[in-house]
């Protein structure tokens, strides 16, 4: 039917969006773990990076520089979200902070789209990383291998911070028991705005380094935002290795699903997410809170 | 006496509005009407029941497909029988979605609703057999001939409206009465404590699945009203957008109160239209005003005005009688 090399590829392009999508769904699921709360604005995030690549590219010339704004910009207004809005209404309960985000998204959406047009831009490739290589018998984008190394790195990094640090322990038990973390004397509202600044920075990397592969579209943040739902529920609330395994599975079942039920591969990871949540709700390596 | 008085005038005026309205605002006024049912049937679930699904899209259009469907196949179906076996579908979708989701609770609930409105959504989509894909199935509904020879024409948007009058009315007087049940305290008791209710002997996963049941049911009518005027169901009846536009309607008007999220849907509807004519960036208007309105009047505007009666109490006015929030 297919040649080998169809299937590697085809793979090879699987695990690239699940990796990307691992970065984007890791914060939302730290954040779910610790405070409870879904953030749908997350998907917005996402969009913002990417966004802010194309300006900075536009403005400076310079991808890499990209890798440093961004981040900065979107963690700042990260920060202010979880300070300035979210907490003011955590006495509402948790429908009301899910709302809240809900309404964020939507802003955010079209506040990209009143800003940088309801249009597709296209993110040059950085010239380092352009052109394709012989991989499996066939070729290759070098980006894209670059957008699997960059963000296995920074699975990697979260993963030594958060197995081998001192913070990484305190967020760890935070996401297990947050009474029991503060009762022991540590400012768990601080930690939380921290997890959540740092998830939505995480957020906007996963979109600048998106950008070229993906381009800067006002509807990409809707895309992966049902996506990330998926990540989050099949992997566990709250789970990082979850969420990495999970992300893996969506991007394979994607590749996957349009290779051979293309008319289907809308519904492959909803029947996924369903079947998990009927079956075990808390997710894979999740537990339920 | 004086209130039986009111109510009636309330249910009669409506009647009227079509003599006063040209026919662009008599669309609207229509628009109002559908959504208006539906958000107040989103409302059973949220403000009633605490169940906040994020894919209440998904029984609206089954609604409007199912009526599509049968004017389609079994040719001209009487507009009202045509509407309760649209309800029937409705309340069978509802009963199987709600049989997988009621059992979960909180933001579970509200992602697997998400998970099944998309799988419909993908099936609106994609099986063109039966749904038309993304060109639509076209909706004709037949004219009405009433007992005595009147004939209620489909067409005509007043004749529509008065229909369309009568069958809301009819639905918001059933979940008027439905709250009022027994069951309908269970819910409210299951809303603000569900260990609780369990511990007391309720079936809180039957109480769920019943409330989830008979508002799907009735979001099916407003589908299917809305399919019936439109003259075409496409899956964007099914998507996320009609999924979020019901939720912000019911927490405009307020979902602490029976009809506040019909006056939601009026004012958001309104706003809509006048935000589209002014500015092509409405949406971010209407994000703006919901954030804005969570952190400072979460409970919409039937919160408001209750506040103001409150208000108007606390100095000597006129004494306005406020009931206890629901």
């Amino acid at each position: 039917m297919f040649a080998l090399s169809v299937y590697a590829t085809q793979a090879l392009h699987g695990m690239v969006y699940g990796m990307l999508l691992f970065l984007v769904a890791s914060g939302l699921t730290l954040v779910f773990g610790m405070m409870g709360i879904l953030n749908i604005a997350h998907a917005a995030f996402y969009m913002l990076g990417a966004y802010l690549a194309y300006t900075t590219v536009a403005v400076t010339g310079n991808f890499w520089l990209s890798l440093l704004v961004a981040p900065i910009v979107v963690g700042l207004v990260g920060a202010g979200v979880e300070r300035g809005l979210l907490r003011r209404i955590h006495a509402f309960g948790h429908a009301y902070e899910l709302l809240l985000t809900f309404g964020l998204f939507f802003m955010l959406a079209e506040a990209v789209r009143w800003i940088w047009g309801n249009y597709t831009l296209e993110v040059p490739t950085p010239p380092l990383l352009a052109g394709s290589i012989p991989l499996l018998g066939s070729t290759y984008p070098v980006y894209r291998l670059f957008i699997l190394g960059f963000s296995a790195a920074i699975c990697l990094l979260m993963a030594v911070v958060l197995l081998r640090t001192r913070v990484g322990i305190i967020i760890r038990s935070a996401v297990s028991d947050g009474e029991m973390v503060s009762a022991l004397g540590i400012n768990t509202p601080l930690v939380a705005l921290g997890v959540f600044s740092v998830g939505a920075a995480l957020a906007a990397i996963a979109g600048v380094i998106a950008a070229p592969f993906l381009q800067a579209d006002p509807s990409m943040g809707a895309a992966i935002l049902t996506d990330c739902f998926v990540v989050v529920v099949v992997g566990g609330f709250g789970s990082l290795l979850g969420a990495l395994l999970a992300s893996l599975m969506i991007g394979e079942l994607q590749s996957f699903g349009i290779l051979w039920f293309p008319a289907f591969a809308l519904v492959f990871q909803f029947l996924l997410m369903a079947a998990v949540l009927v079956l075990r709700p808390q997710g894979l390596f999740g537990e339920l809170g | 006496m004086r209130r039986n008085a009111l109510i009636a005038a309330a249910v009669v005026a409506p009647y009227f509005v079509p003599l006063g309205l040209d026919t662009v605002h008599l669309r609207v006024a229509i628009e109002i009407l559908y959504f208006g049912l539906f958000a107040v049937s989103f409302n059973l679930l949220f403000g009633y029941t605490g169940m906040l699904s994020f894919g209440y899209a998904a029984t609206f259009g089954v609604g409007g497909y199912a009526v599509g469907l049968i004017w389609k196949h079994l040719g001209a179906v009487p507009v009202p029988l045509a509407l309760a076996m649209g309800a029937l579908a409705g309340a069978v979708a509802g009963l199987v979605i709600g049989f997988f989701c009621v059992r979960l609770r909180r933001t579970y609930f509200s992602l697997l609703t998400l998970a099944f409105s998309q799988f419909l959504f993908a099936v609106a989509l994609k099986w063109r057999d039966v749904t038309r894909g993304d060109d639509g199935l076209t909706v004709s509904p037949p004219d009405l001939t009433l007992p005595g020879g009147i004939v209620v024409h489909m067409g005509n948007a007043s004749h529509f409206y008065w229909l369309e009058l009568t069958v809301v009315l009819l639905c918001l007087w059933l979940a008027w009465r439905f709250i009022r049940t027994p069951l309908g305290n269970a819910a409210l008791l299951m809303r603000d404590n569900d260990e609780r209710a369990a511990f007391l002997g309720y079936s809180v996963f039957g109480t769920k699945l019943i409330v989830f049941t008979f508002a799907s049911a009735l979001a099916a009518v407003a589908g299917a009203l809305f399919a019936s005027f439109q003259r075409l169901v496409s899956p964007s009846a099914v998507d996320l957008g009609t999924s979020t536009e019901v939720v912000f309607m019911a927490l405009f008007g307020g979902t602490g109160a029976f009809l506040g999220p019909f006056l939601g849907t009026a004012a958001y509807i309104s706003l809509q239209n006048w935000l589209a004519r002014t500015t092509e960036h409405w949406p971010f208007v209407i994000g703006l005003l919901f954030v804005v309105m969570i952190l400072f009047m979460h409970t919409g505007l039937t919160g408001l005005i209750r506040r103001a009666a409150t208000l108007r109490r606390f100095f000597g006015a006129r004494r306005v009688p406020v009931r206890e929030p629901a």
